[in-house]
């Protein structure tokens, strides 16, 4: 059997050198983007009309259930956001269940706020971390104030803010835009506050990973707004006019994404054509 | 009392949420929410340091039975103190920029590395495992590469069609799917419920059996 | 309560080493792909060390905290003492002897949330999904019928039949001459496992892309 073709030659191939070859591949178009023209989806165009349609000084809850780990798809999508609310001068309080959630929150917003003239305590509000997402929700549901101890993210009093001002249980709150790489997530929203009928509008951000099963919720009717991954964040990026890293890195995505399709061709070629050989060499020996 | 005790104390919570929840009963919906759901939250913050504590009893017992790669314990203790330390003494704690500095330059981006290491493994096991031996293998492949190409510009830029068909693909074939598996979950989920509430399942009961 | 103060200047002295420390670790574990080395198993144990105890932290500044000095202390709610012993009993679990007191805090928690799980939280979305899988069969639009969306519709339904049943495990619908539905079932869903795989893949790319952009933007400042 010959072992010297093409074909082995690149089954056998290192793997560094694909590590390589993807990073390069992605590298490439985040330094010079080529900068093609975004699909705008319906969907997303819709959100935001949804969110313009709420008045002004209307309360939102901008579940930041986030990660470092999920930061490169959800923190232009919470930046986006966080700016589109802004615009809008609703009032904003940001609540989360993942343990890096309100301080990844505080770290990424905070000075976007400041640059858009937003006022802490006034605009905008972080409650910080809770664990046991449900039983807070639910407590949330009489009073939101007892519920996070009356203390915000740095132990200031809730309840002296006029951020607050007339928000004391979840359904004072207008609407729910959740950040959602898994659970806690938009589902744990659904169950406390949208099957409870505290919140009738959730606005469902997922990682592309989660976005397969969001569009379940979004055909239902069960959420009313449906923004995903770093595409999502993309367009809303260019709809709400300020182009950030995600438009930036959606380029590189198309190359990643085009690297990994070149990797599952050429292995499966590979595949075929090193079988077909050791058949033929089979046969060969055999006859 | 190892079990029944337990038992009824399952019982009698989970009764409490279905009884506020179905009826209109004052005492029991005040009950409910500022007792039940408030002890739930408090008791769930104080037992969230078992998963630490445990790991570094375990880290612990690798140094002191100087274990494969024991050194590295040092490192996971040592950086557990540090942070643990700066975090409930400092000032502010967590809003401390002390605290903020080692969290937001060490713990987010290893976090954030540590993550990307998927990409990678991905596209190798992609080039090496990822095969299309069957029919429905094929399908998988290509609808996964119709959805790759279909969700970024460049796919939009070599045929319009491509974000078409990836959205009827996601829309109307994997919604689909989805919600068929979402109903069965969801009645899946409802029965354990129910013999979790009656004591018929116990697996969380078997702790020092 | 007030804590421990570290001067101003200890801290804004480190500030300009905080990149190159974002930057030592991403090489560090990003060396794990050259091959196995100690400067990623610091990082690596690092990371788990610095991770769990952030949890803890967070949970304790948040959480804790406030609820001990406003709950209890100001607001004199001394029943909730009763709920943080109850909390705390789980701390038994290590130990082999008293491992059963674990137990209770254990109980109470699944009790609630079987409870939770069997009233209208879910039920309401079971329920909408239900409603909306039967979906008109003829859609009718200003210009007349919609054929497109019919037949969409027609589909979708069928779908989720096909993908519901092929998980009815008490009794076989798949006999016989309708053996190959059970086929069509599993294309069907092939087709959504692909869409989940290609959708898993652009998470991938982008946290690849994030740790990219913050070698590029913030270390490198090349844009």
């Amino acid at each position: 059997m010959n072992n010297s073709t093409i074909w082995h030659r690149l089954a056998a191939i290192d793997s560094r050198i694909l590590y390589l070859a993807l990073l390069v591949m992605v590298a490439v178009p985040l330094l010079r983007p080529i900068g093609l023209p975004l699909v705008i989806l319906d969907e997303v165009r819709d959100t935001l009309a949804l969110i313009a349609s709420f008045p002004e000084g209307s309360v939102v809850w901008l579940a930041s259930e986030v990660a470092a780990t999920n930061a490169a798809e959800l923190r232009p999508m919470i930046t986006a956001f966080a700016r589109y609310l802004v615009m809008q001068n609703h009032r904003i309080i940001i609540g989360g269940f993942w343990t890096d959630g309100c301080n990844l929150a505080r770290i990424w917003l905070d000075p976007i706020f400041e640059e858009m003239g937003a006022v802490y305590g006034v605009n905008y509000v972080n409650l910080g971390y809770r664990p046991s997402s449900t039983s807070v929700l639910d407590e949330c549901r009489k009073d939101i104030i007892n519920a996070y101890s009356d203390r915000d993210i740095a132990g200031r009093k809730l309840s002296e803010m006029p951020v607050m001002a007339g928000v004391t249980k979840a359904s004072d709150i207008d609407y729910l835009v959740c950040m959602s790489p898994g659970t806690p997530g938009t589902s744990t929203y659904i169950s406390a506050w949208r099957a409870t009928g505290e919140v009738d509008v959730i606005i469902d951000c997922p990682t592309s990973g989660m976005y397969t099963t969001a569009g379940n919720n979004y055909q239902a009717g069960i959420t009313k707004g449906l923004v995903g991954g770093l595409n999502g964040s993309a367009q809303v990026e260019q709809l709400i006019g300020y182009p950030g890293k995600a438009i930036r890195g959606m380029d590189a995505q198309g190359t990643g994404h085009f690297a990994i399709l070149l990797y599952l061709i050429i292995g499966n070629i590979g595949y075929y054509q090193i079988r077909r050989m050791d058949r033929e060499a089979k046969e060969h020996a055999g006859g | 009392m190892r079990r029944t005790v337990p038992l009824i104390l399952s019982f009698t919570a989970g009764i409490l949420m279905i009884l506020d929840s179905y009826f209109k009963i004052p005492i029991i919906n005040n009950f409910a929410t500022d007792y039940l759901m408030r002890s739930i939250s408090v008791s769930v913050a104080w037992a969230a340091g078992l998963g630490s504590l445990n790991l570094i009893r375990l880290h612990i017992r690798h140094i002191s039975s100087k274990r494969q790669n024991y050194q590295f314990s040092y490192v996971l203790i040592g950086v557990w103190l540090f942070m643990l330390t700066c975090g409930i003494f400092l000032q502010g704690n967590t809003a401390n920029p002390f605290y903020q500095f080692f969290y937001s330059n060490i713990q987010v981006n290893l976090s954030a590395a540590v993550y990307s290491l998927a990409s990678f493994y991905l596209a190798s096991s992609c080039y090496r495992a990822f095969r299309a031996r069957s029919v429905e293998s094929t399908v998988l492949l290509v609808s996964a590469a119709i959805v790759m190409i279909g969700s970024v510009p460049v796919g939009a830029a070599i045929w319009s069609g491509f974000p078409a068909i990836q959205g009827w693909l996601l829309k109307i074939v994997n919604d689909s799917v989805i919600r068929g598996w979402s109903i069965g979950l969801t009645l899946g989920g409802l029965s354990q419920s129910v013999r979790n509430l009656v004591g018929i399942e116990r697996g969380h009961l078997q702790a020092g059996e | 309560m007030q804590g421990v103060n570290v001067p101003a200047g200890i801290t804004a002295s480190l500030q300009p080493f905080g990149i190159y420390l974002g930057v030592i670790v991403t090489f560090g574990v990003w060396s794990m792909l050259y091959r196995e080395n100690p400067f990623y198993r610091i990082c690596e144990f690092a990371y788990v060390g610095s991770a769990s105890a952030h949890g803890l932290v967070t949970t304790f500044a948040n959480t804790i905290k406030p609820g001990v000095l406003t709950n209890i202390i100001q607001n004199g709610n001394y029943w909730e003492i009763i709920p943080i012993c109850l909390g705390c009993l789980i701390y038994f679990q290590p130990f082999r002897t008293k491992m059963w007191i674990a137990r209770y805090p254990m109980a109470y928690w699944v009790g609630y949330n079987a409870g939770y799980a069997l009233t209208m939280r879910t039920a309401m979305p079971l329920l909408t999904q239900i409603r909306q899988t039967m979906l008109p069969v003829i859609v009718r639009t200003a210009n007349g019928i919609s054929l497109v969306d019919s037949i969409n519709n027609i589909l979708f339904s069928l779908f989720v039949l096909f993908t519901m049943s092929y998980f009815l495990f008490s009794m076989n619908v798949y006999t016989g001459r309708y053996s190959f539905l059970l086929r069509v079932a599993r294309v069907i869903m092939m087709v959504a496992f692909g869409a989940g795989f290609g959708t898993g893949v652009g998470t991938r790319i982008s946290l690849l892309i994030g740790r990219l952009d913050f070698l590029f933007s913030e270390w490198l400042t090349l844009y």
